[in-house]
């Protein structure tokens, strides 16, 4: 993210915003997606975190920190629906167009626990270092690291265990 | 010499080669030697390749964001209607207390159901996941450490 771009947002200039949204919103949908498993979830999460970007932008210390604060709020939005969720059936609700692998890794994605999840898909999507995801979680990087070591790990025994099961019903 | 279970975190470093050289080095030595960590590398990495190839190729989404300006704050009567249905709330609970009755107020993630749906028409990916009540109170997930 261009960090005049965000100075100018700070500022605010309408059109430096639209800008963010046009750029972040794939982004923050598609992470949304993928920690949730659902359409509409996404939907309102990724439009609480614009709304919540809009109202907070100002409050920004470091603009090249951007990409951290923002899913720094998203991962908040993400906890408050699970916490929701916990008290619901979980509906996997996906786009027309996902391929069947991409389903079974939402769907194994979704079976292992969200502290694991936010983990993997902050450092296997997003790309951020070990460093930087602990700042966003408010949490040591040793716990990072554990995190990851064990979703991963569930995450490949859920997906072979969903193919697998998946084949056996087609044959 | 160090237990198997301190080697992992420093595995994930390895993996993502955020590591220092003496760490490296050490990792390289007991890999060397522990079949175990090797295969726990092994998962790491095939797990890696799953959320690659599986989300690498996929079309991108996309939704139409729209800022709305909203109320922030409550309306001190409502904020004060929220503290009297509050108070009222707590009364409840004392009463259910002394009946003995338990009430359990959060679900373990492990008692979701999964339903698989599509948004729009349906592909041909369609997983029968309607049974997977049972199959998530059996099964033992990855836990942290």
């Amino acid at each position: 993210m261009n960090e005049k771009m965000v100075e100018r947002a700070m500022r605010g200039e309408t059109e430096a915003f639209e800008e963010i949204v046009r750029q972040w919103e794939p982004r923050l949908y598609s992470f949304a997606l993928k920690h949730l498993g659902n359409v509409d979830d996404a939907k309102d999460i990724t439009q609480e975190v614009f709304f919540l970007v809009y109202r907070k932008i100002n409050q920004i210390k470091k603009p090249e920190s951007f990409s951290s604060w923002v899913f720094s709020i998203a991962m908040n939005e993400i906890r408050k629906m699970w916490r929701k969720r916990a008290r619901e059936r979980v509906e996997i609700k996906l786009p027309s167009h996902t391929s069947e692998k991409e389903g079974y890794a939402v769907i194994a994605l979704q079976m292992i626990t969200p502290e694991q999840r936010e983990a993997i898909l902050l450092k296997e999507i997003e790309g951020f270092s070990i460093k930087e995801i602990a700042g966003i979680l408010k949490i040591p990087e040793g716990t990072v690291k554990s995190r990851i070591f064990y979703g991963l790990k569930a995450l490949r025994k859920e997906y072979l265990r969903l193919k697998e099961e998946s084949h056996e019903r087609l044959q | 010499m160090k237990d198997c279970s301190e080697y992992k975190k420093m595995l994930v470093s390895f993996l993502y080669r955020e590591i220092s050289p003496e760490e490296e080095r050490i990792i390289l030595e007991h890999l060397g030697t522990c079949e175990e960590c090797r295969e726990d590398l092994r998962e790491l990495r095939e797990a890696r390749e799953i959320l690659k190839s599986s989300f690498d190729e996929g079309e991108p989404y996309s939704v139409p964001v729209v800022i709305v300006e909203k109320r922030e704050r409550l309306p001190w009567i409502a904020a004060l209607f929220l503290l009297l249905f509050f108070v009222f709330l707590m009364g409840v609970k004392v009463k259910i207390g002394e009946n003995n009755i338990e009430v359990s107020t959060m679900n373990s993630p492990s008692i979701y159901e999964y339903m698989v749906e599509y948004s729009e028409e349906s592909t041909n990916f369609q997983p029968d996941l309607s049974d997977y009540k049972n199959y998530f109170e059996n099964t033992e997930k990855g836990g942290e450490k």
